[in-house]
């Protein structure tokens, strides 16, 4: 087959597929090295910190935390967009990327994907905890029930996110465990113990790589991707309705959907780098997961970044043309208002950092990137906390106006939460193949 | 399926199957099946395999979720359906009636999505005949690992003679041709004589003369070396730093000493390191060292 000498090859180390199998079903075969211990057991440290910081929030109640009349969303709402929006790098990744052909994805999809749904898991604990008496966390659900036509609404956003964000978990997971069954069988083909023989046997469901089954599972895949695509997409348009639908200014734009969703990769790309940095040296992957990822990687997050870039200015730009004092205030006070650090905290990481992307250096030194990765994190997470806070601090009535800061239980349980998505990342990463098998197979001949 | 009987061709490659299968066909020969680790590019095609209509079954579940999203809220918050029972809810006087349909659009576009995926899911999952617990029908445990395989019934060699049929695969650089289930041919250990196997191995405990024995054994073939002269083991794919240990222990420090190893000694290091049987020849380690060693 032809092969163009121009691109650099997608895995280097001129491997065989017996060698893929053997590297990435490495960690699933042998005992788990001393750093999976180290990083499993501080995750599951701070996992315990949200399980009791959570507990404590339902034992005292709300009053636990630091929100009030006037700023009744904090923390918890900003940690809940912050984590969807992570999730949706994973999907782009595996979906839009699949139907650009982009075969660059191969090595990333999987631990991408993962990524997605443990991130979602990660959200869904803020709006259920913030309901308060969380054991009725199924009320937004559209149950039959006893007191007549007594329905959910589906005139709220909120109503719709719950939609939202349980088809996206769904589907998410549908489509991971779909690419997982040809590796899921590998797996048990190789299998030399009882106990890894039967779970890895029951979960392939029998698969046996007939090239039949392949060609149904490839019509399969490209309608899983081709409507994950618009579900993607959705899912934070719907989020962005939260606030968009409101008539809180600096809430009330139609720039949201778009501007939500390019932070949403933004921030999504942001932690699949800070993940893939670690895994790929912690894992001994370099040779699968190569500068060149990286480099791709750090485009989308330089692209991404300027969209977000652009969306910021576009506010402040409307919020002067449109002549309405209280838009014009509230983007005023968030920029030299009482909250300036954050606004200027979020400004100088996402908008000013990413533009050191234009060089290639910049793209292609592995500490240099992780770096940049973390900074992305906070910059992101600043601006739901900027969008949030500062648009309902100051209220139309001065009389209501208000502070707000976290109490120790809202920071313990959002870093408890780092602990839930950085446990289920190390469980994946013990049990389950972190590459695409099947996927790198068939690319580790191809250069494109 | 197990049972069935087939001519069986080998590859290590899939572009090399991909051509045997061209030319099985250009000769009237219909495949069997290939079995192969990933997905193999235009192989669905060239085997004459009917485009799959679950597209169509796809489009369907998505009218299904898209109808059932309309159903239930024009049932819930309106009263075209006359399914007020007792007061209709009314939240900030917004209308009750089909005026809300832009409200819809969300839940609506949500269940579709749903619906179409779980829908095409458990359509692929029953036309693969494929669920949770079943066990694989393999013709070897390597057709999802490194292998592929090309599978002929034997009813074709009415249409090719069989040195064609077997000339034919191995023109297109078969490693070799199986037969299954024909004439009492041996056929290849399942999964389950393998994990025996295994358990077996690492059941025996060696006593003390014979581990002395082994290791001199050892120390006759490869020669010895000693920690100063060490190279970097865990270059050889397969071994890990914790194997690697496992062999300084028993006196293997160079790549000199890998290339060296004959069957008796390969056979003394899995007895003493309890290692699986047979992955070293799999894994090709001889030929691993020479390379890193040159």
């Amino acid at each position: 087959m032809f092969e163009a000498e121009i691109r650099t090859p997608l895995v280097e180390g001129n491997k065989t597929i017996a060698d893929v199998s053997n590297d990435i079903c490495r960690p699933i075969e042998n005992k788990p090295t001393k750093m999976w211990w180290l990083g499993f057991s501080i995750s599951f440290m701070f996992l315990m910190v949200m399980v009791m910081s959570l507990g404590w929030t339902v034992w005292e109640g709300i009053g636990t935390w630091g929100v009030n009349k006037t700023v009744m969303w904090g923390w918890d709402i900003t940690n809940f967009v912050f984590w969807v929006g992570i999730g949706h790098a994973g999907t782009l990744i595996s979906a839009i990327l699949l139907l650009f052909r982009q075969k660059w994805r191969m090595s990333i999809n999987r631990s991408a994907e993962a990524m997605t749904i443990f991130a979602v898991l990660c959200a869904a604990q803020f709006p259920l905890f913030h309901m308060g008496r969380v054991w009725l966390g199924y009320w937004p659900l559209p149950l039959p029930n006893a007191y007549g036509s007594l329905w959910v609404n589906f005139n709220s956003p909120l109503l719709w996110d719950v939609f939202a964000i349980s088809t996206y978990l769904s589907v998410s997971l549908l489509f991971w465990y779909l690419g997982l069954i040809p590796d899921i069988a590998t797996v048990r083909d190789r299998a030399v113990t009882k106990a890894r023989k039967f779970w890895y046997g029951f979960f392939s469901m029998g698969w046996n790589g007939s090239a039949r089954t392949w060609h149904r599972y490839e019509i399969v895949a490209l309608i899983l991707a081709g409507v994950s695509t618009p579900l993607v997409l959705s899912v934070h348009t719907i989020v962005s309705m939260d606030f968009a639908t409101s008539v809180i200014p600096g809430w009330h734009t139609t720039i949201f959907p778009p501007y939500f969703v390019a932070g949403a990769i933004f921030s999504g790309f942001g932690m699949v780098l800070t993940l893939l940095l670690i895994v790929r040296k912690v894992m001994n992957l370099t040779e699968y997961i190569t500068v060149g990822h990286l480099e791709a990687m750090a485009k989308v997050v330089m692209l991404t970044g300027s969209l977000v870039g652009v969306a910021y200015l576009t506010e402040f730009f409307i919020a002067a043309y449109s002549g309405v004092v209280y838009e014009q205030y509230a983007f005023l006070n968030r920029a030299f208002g009482k909250y300036w650090w954050a606004y200027w905290t979020m400004m100088s990481c996402n908008l000013i950092a990413p533009q050191v992307f234009w060089f290639k250096w910049a793209r292609t030194t592995p500490w240099f990137l992780f770096v940049m990765s973390i900074i992305v994190n906070i910059g992101m997470w600043f601006e739901r906390f900027v969008i949030i806070v500062t648009s309902l601090h100051r209220d139309y009535l001065t009389s209501s106006w208000a502070m707000y800061s976290a109490t120790f239980t809202e920071v313990a349980i959002f870093l408890g939460t780092m602990g839930l998505f950085f446990t289920c990342f190390f469980l994946f990463s013990k049990f389950l193949p972190v590459v695409n098998m099947a996927e790198v197979k068939s690319i580790i001949k191809s250069r494109e | 399926m197990l049972d069935k009987q087939l001519i069986v061709g080998v590859y290590d490659d899939g572009d090399n199957l991909l051509s045997a299968v061209k030319k099985l066909r250009k000769k009237g020969v219909e495949i069997f099946d290939c079995y192969t680790p990933y997905p193999v590019h235009h192989l669905d095609v060239e085997m004459g395999v009917k485009r799959s209509n679950l597209t169509v079954g796809a489009f369907l579940c998505g009218m299904m979720g898209f109808f059932s999203g309309l159903l239930l809220q024009f049932y819930m918050m309106t009263n075209h359906l006359h399914t007020f029972k007792s007061w209709p809810m009314i939240i900030g006087g917004k209308p009750q009636d089909y005026t809300m349909v832009p409200s819809m659009v969300p839940v609506t576009f949500e269940l579709t999505i749903l619906f179409t995926a779980f829908g095409i899911g458990i359509l692929f999952f029953a036309k693969s005949k494929m669920i949770h617990g079943k066990i694989a029908e393999i013709i070897d445990p390597r057709q999802t690992d490194d292998l592929l395989f090309l599978a002929v019934e034997p009813e074709e060699l009415s249409k090719i003679s069989r040195s064609e049929l077997d000339s034919v695969m191995n023109e297109n650089g078969a490693i070799e041709i199986r037969e299954r289930n024909m004439d009492g041919v041996e056929v290849p250990a399942k999964v389950e004589e393998r994990v025996e196997k295994a358990e077996k191995a690492e059941e025996v405990e060696l006593s003390q003369e014979e581990q002395t024995e082994r290791l001199s054994l050892i120390k006759s073939v490869l020669g010895e070396a000693s920690v100063e002269g060490k190279d970097d083991l865990k270059k050889i794919s397969g071994v890990g730093p914790v194997y690697e240990e496992k062999l300084n222990s028993i006196g293997i420090y160079t790549f000199e000493q890998v290339s060296k190893l004959t069957p008796e000694s390969i056979k003394a290091i899995e007895e003493l390191t309890k290692y699986f049987p047979g992955r070293i020849e799999r894994e090709d380690w001889i030929g691993q060292a020479k390379n890193l060693m040159g």
